[in-house]
């Protein structure tokens, strides 16, 4: 079962921004690596400058991904504010009623309001905000338990 | 190292089981308890782990300024009173442990008077949308958490 997990633009500088200093993108893939793999799922980690490349992403790959960890981030573009609105407009045309998600914010956003969770209206979306790197490994963890919960209930 | 924890939950989360089952789940407030308080027992570092439950406003601002002296992480569902209470919000901010707000639903996905969180400001992070699972989820990062720090 493969868990997409994408960041959008200005991974390495949110980091920075959020005082991690012993955490970089690479750790955070491998670290999202290796809880995938010990929960015997497969990873596809990716991370784009490119808001659109991850609208495209989600238009494209939603439908083989059993899961889906989303840290949207943020885009300095002249059309900021149209990069929410299309991430949503994509969940809800392209993701499965029953698809996990996970939305992840390596600091705090509501703290200084920096940005709004996503709100799609045809999904679930749960969210977790403010744990760093940790976060990531939770997201794994929680989305392997929803996807464990979904094929007992399938099996029963 | 000796962590205290506490879980402290607001109002009509006393109904989980019965109260909209379709967004809360069948589990009780003491089912969750009792998974929670299995989990830590997988981490010989935590002392002590209290659930709390009120419908009073009041009682739960009394139970946060009570743990300033002694506990080292909250865990908070304010339920309702996330939407409105700013006495809990001054209570989250005059308390200097970690603080996680947790919701079982996401209420960003929820009706618009859901939308707004007079807590998130005063904590360190959210939880939300994980169903019931969210509280065991919440007490292994909020332990995670505390031994990064210590």
């Amino acid at each position: 079962m493969k868990v997409l997990m994408l960041n959008g633009p200005g991974l390495a500088s949110a980091i920075q921004q959020a005082g991690y200093d012993q955490v970089s993108p690479e750790l955070i893939e491998q670290a999202c690596i290796r809880t995938c793999q010990d929960l015997a799922l497969e990873p596809d980690f990716r991370q784009s400058a490119d808001d659109l490349q991850i609208v495209q992403w989600l238009r494209q790959d939603l439908a083989s991904a059993s899961a889906l960890l989303i840290n949207p981030l943020s885009t300095q573009a002249a059309d900021a504010a149209s990069y929410p609105a299309a991430l949503v407009r994509a969940l809800d045309e392209h993701a499965p009623s029953t698809l996990p998600i996970i939305e992840v914010h390596l600091s705090n956003p509501f703290v200084d309001a920096q940005s709004q969770p996503l709100r799609p209206s045809g999904c679930n979306v749960g969210l977790l905000c403010g744990f760093g790197l940790q976060g990531y490994v939770l997201a794994i963890q929680a989305l392997h338990r929803q996807l464990a919960a979904s094929s007992e209930a399938a099996s029963s | 190292m000796s962590v205290k924890l506490l879980v402290i939950n607001g109002p009509n989360l006393n109904l989980l089981g019965s109260r909209e089952p379709e967004i809360y789940g069948y589990d009780t407030l003491a089912d969750i308890e009792a998974r929670c308080q299995a989990l830590v027992q997988g981490y010989p570092q935590v002392s002590e782990l209290t659930f709390r439950q009120s419908n009073h406003e009041g009682e739960l601002v009394t139970w946060i300024q009570q743990a300033i002296a002694d506990v080292d992480g909250i865990i908070i569902n304010a339920g309702a009173y996330t939407h409105t209470s700013v006495a809990i919000h001054d209570a989250l901010r005059a308390y200097a442990g970690k603080k996680i707000e947790l919701h079982i639903s996401n209420p960003h996905l929820r009706e618009p008077f859901r939308h707004v969180s007079y807590l998130a400001a005063a904590v360190d992070g959210v939880i939300a949308g994980l169903g019931v699972a969210g509280y065991e989820h919440a007490v292994s990062i909020m332990i995670d958490q505390l031994s990064e720090h210590t």
